[in-house]
């Protein structure tokens, strides 16, 4: 594993709990769970190092899981962690420059945590791959970064755990461009370029994100 | 200038070069003439940080003709385009550099006007910058900072010709271009160690700021 791969390992593991909170997890109970088959099919696209697909094998002891991921170190961490239901399918994938390895029509569910915004063309994911991939009544949950100022942006990363201490502010800096790549309402366009439509929606989890339930239009 | 080997150097030089006019149009050199040039008096040491391809340094010996030119870049073949222009200055030196590093190859308090065009949204840490201009220009000198400000995403896509036949392509260049808000440009420079004393936007997507260290 490379250092780099090593810090973005530990970065991941150390915020999991920020991002998927208990106010996540209400959004799930009361908007997503309902709208799930018996047994799902759910695909965690870029599910880093796998907590979320951890989580997910607890709650949903029929469902079928996969992950596909770009880096082989957050795979790896994926495949070693226990699972206390269903294990999933990991797969090591760049799914910006490679189609979705799954079926057309085959997926109840299709996640993505803080990824999509890392995509250089959204805007083909949404509409080739993921509406591809999801079942007639799939749905897409979405949870991203929209724009900040910089400022504040700056300051609240110098106090989030996962950086040194001394490569905090450079680090914030480098990272501003890609995590405040859209506003709000940016996003909503590329959903609607894209032919996607916001079915539930939340701002509790992160004060810098937003949590999206999508539906193919 | 580009910090990034994914962009088609030769095929930037060739765009550079070609859309001079349209990146630099009369509002621009209208802010240069009435905010920059007062200051500078009529035989200024300039550098162009990030010089591309070499036409505005180009353009500025033209208007400035006993002015001694300097032009950093980090790309070669940029460099190479600007080393063979014709000036109307007799003195111009061109330095391969990659201004996310300091320090850059100027020595202290050796000018009297610091550009960068449409390079400080694509360093890492721009306050390195920002430091080394102040660094590098003598007392009663000025710093033309001249880049892209943020617009919403349709409004970027629409300004830059819409999607075309590579969305990737475009939408990749788009965290750097819309990274800093116009308040935020004001305040860099600020944070900086900058006070402003001329803003401009000659263009819908660009602003021009003119400061001078504090």
């Amino acid at each position: 594993m490379t250092q780099r791969d090593d810090r973005a390992l530990r970065r991941q593991l150390e915020r999991y709990t920020l991002r998927f909170n208990d106010a996540f997890w209400r959004f799930w109970d009361e908007q997503v769970a309902p709208v799930l088959p018996p047994a799902p099919v759910i695909v965690d696209v870029g599910p880093g190092p796998g907590l979320f697909l951890r989580d997910l094998s607890e709650r949903l002891p029929d469902a079928t899981l996969h992950g596909v991921d770009a880096n082989e170190a957050m795979i790896e961490n994926a495949r070693a962690i226990d699972y206390a239901g269903p294990v999933p399918t990991l797969v090591l994938a760049n799914v910006e420059s490679a189609p979705l390895p799954y079926d057309d029509g085959s997926v109840d569910l299709l996640t993505m945590a803080a990824v999509l915004h890392g995509f250089d063309d959204p805007f083909s994911f949404l509409r080739k791959q993921a509406t591809r991939v999801l079942k007639p009544d799939g749905r897409m949950l979405l949870f991203d970064w929209f724009r900040q100022p910089m400022r504040e942006y700056v300051e609240r990363r110098l106090v989030e755990p996962g950086e040194p201490e001394e490569t905090r502010y450079e680090r914030a800096l480098e990272q501003f461009r890609i995590h405040n790549k859209y506003t709000l309402d940016d996003w909503l366009w590329v959903f609607a370029q894209s032919g996607m439509r916001i079915e539930a929606e939340t701002s509790e989890p992160h004060p810098f994100a937003r949590v999206w339930l999508l539906r193919p239009e | 200038m580009t910090t990034d080997s994914r962009w088609n150097q030769s095929a930037m030089v060739e765009r550079m070069s070609s859309d001079f006019g349209r990146r630099y149009p009369l509002a621009f050199w209208e802010f240069f003439e009435s905010q920059v040039r007062p200051r500078t008096g009529d035989a200024p040491a300039i550098a162009d940080l990030g010089c591309g391809a070499g036409l505005l340094l180009q353009e500025l010996s033209s208007r400035l003709p006993d002015a001694t030119l300097r032009g950093v870049d980090v790309s070669k073949a940029m460099l190479a385009n600007a080393k063979g222009l014709d000036y109307a200055t007799a003195a111009s030196s061109f330095t391969l550099h990659d201004l996310n590093h300091a320090p850059y190859p100027v020595e202290d308090a050796s000018l009297d006007l610091c550009i960068s065009a449409n390079v400080a949204c694509f360093l890492d840490n721009p306050f390195v910058l920002l430091a080394e201009v102040r660094r590098m220009l003598r007392p009663g000198g000025v710093y033309l900072l001249f880049d892209w400000k943020r617009q919403t995403l349709p409004g970027y896509i629409e300004g830059r010709g819409g999607f075309g036949n590579d969305p990737a392509a475009l939408m990749s260049l788009q965290p750097y271009h819309n990274r800093f808000t116009l308040d935020e440009w004001r305040w860099l420079l600020a944070e900086g160690g900058f006070d402003l004393v001329g803003e401009a936007h000659p263009r819908t997507s660009h602003v021009a700021l003119a400061g001078v260290p504090r």
